[in-house]
């Protein structure tokens, strides 16, 4: 881990633990002048929130359900195939 | 892994009819009289319907067909009790772990090959709960299901000690090579592009409520990887691994509060990546 991404992450953390209306003021102190890495902690930030559920469901569920779909659809369009071939 | 043969039919044939007539009674129970009727020592299998194909047997049920049979019976009736996932007979997963610590000591690419049926099998297995329980009105709090599974193909307690760190990491990192193949040859979870101009605030609601796409996860995570290692570890443990803080931890030999701080972190970094991919 380089020392830049060690610091972006110690600034998001610390600004994580604050109320959002005082991480402004905290970020321009802490950053200084340095413009890109303002940037940087503003933007995984503002992807904090969003992320909360992100990925919280094991890969094994999420594919699991997705064929649990895909196979429901499957299905009923057997079952209405075979109620078809039923009333011919 | 019903069978292994039967006379004049090739296993997976018998074994796609034993599924259709379990998938049939899940989507119908109308057929469960049907089902019942097959599975009851008649001499003769007439029909069965799967996918869109229809299969005929004409062969008298002899011991490997009635067993498949009567394992299919008690999954119908264990799924009747709703307990769909906590069943094992005869074996039906025979001993992933045993299996996998097996082909383990003898390098990833046989424990791969060793694993994908299994991890293949308990998805399909997972994807039958699913069904199920929505079927019968409840709620998919499937939390317990999917420990479960996890705990039938990955579990740790048989390792000794020294072993576990390695075993966990090794099992993780394998889990993440089947399931992302799972994803990318069924090309699920694959978003469509195209989908003309959508704004961005909307396309990342979107991104949020919508399961991850599992190939394009892989891809950043080795960008995460290249950046900070043991971050990209602690995904990988976690969400294709299945897991604990605590276990991790272990595994990592460092604070739990540092694995979340990990966890907290990559999330917001693969979400950011993964949006960016979109755009």
């Amino acid at each position: 881990m380089t020392e830049r991404l060690r610091k972006i992450e110690s600034l998001f953390h610390a600004a994580l633990e604050l109320d959002e209306a005082r991480r402004a003021a905290f970020l321009d102190s802490a950053c200084g002048g340095e413009v890109d890495l303002r940037r940087e902690v503003d933007s995984l930030l503002s992807y904090s929130k969003l992320s909360e559920n992100f990925i919280e469901t094991p890969a094994l569920a999420i594919i699991a359900k997705e064929l649990a779909s895909k196979q429901r659809q499957e299905l009923a369009r057997c079952r209405d195939d075979a109620r078809r071939k039923k009333k011919t | 892994m019903f069978l292994n043969g039967a006379r004049g039919h090739t296993p997976g044939k018998v074994r796609h009819f034993c599924r259709s007539m379990l998938v049939d009674f899940l989507l119908n129970t109308n057929s469960e009289n049907r089902a019942r009727k097959v599975t009851h020592r008649q001499e003769k299998i007439t029909e069965g319907y799967c996918g869109r194909s229809r299969y005929s047997f004409t062969v008298p049920l002899d011991s490997y067909l009635m067993n498949a049979f009567r394992q299919c019976d008690t999954v119908i009736r264990i799924l009747e009790r709703g307990r769909a996932m906590t069943y094992s007979p005869g074996g039906l997963t025979e001993g992933g772990v045993t299996q996998l610590l097996r082909a383990w000591s003898e390098g990833e690419e046989k424990a791969l090959d060793q694993l994908a049926p299994l991890v293949e099998h308990e998805l399909n297995r997972l994807a039958h709960a699913y069904i199920w329980r929505e079927r019968a009105g409840q709620a998919l709090q499937t939390t317990e299901l999917v420990n479960e599974v996890y705990l039938r193909l990955i579990d740790g307690k048989t390792v000794n000690w020294q072993d576990r760190a390695h075993f966990f990491a090794v099992s993780a990192q394998i889990m993440r090579r089947i399931l992302t193949d799972f994803a990318r040859s069924r090309n699920y979870l694959k978003k469509g592009g195209g989908a003309g101009h959508v704004p961005w605030d909307e396309s990342l609601a979107v991104l949020a409520k919508s399961p991850p796409d599992i190939v394009a996860l892989d891809d950043a995570l080795d960008e995460l990887a290249f950046l900070d290692p043991r971050k990209a570890r602690v995904v990988e443990l976690h969400f294709f691994g299945g897991l604990s803080f605590e276990e991790m931890a272990e595994v990592l030999k460092v604070s739990q509060r540092t694995v979340k701080r990990d966890w907290k972190f990559a999330k917001s970094w693969l979400m950011r990546a993964l949006s960016q991919r979109r755009g």
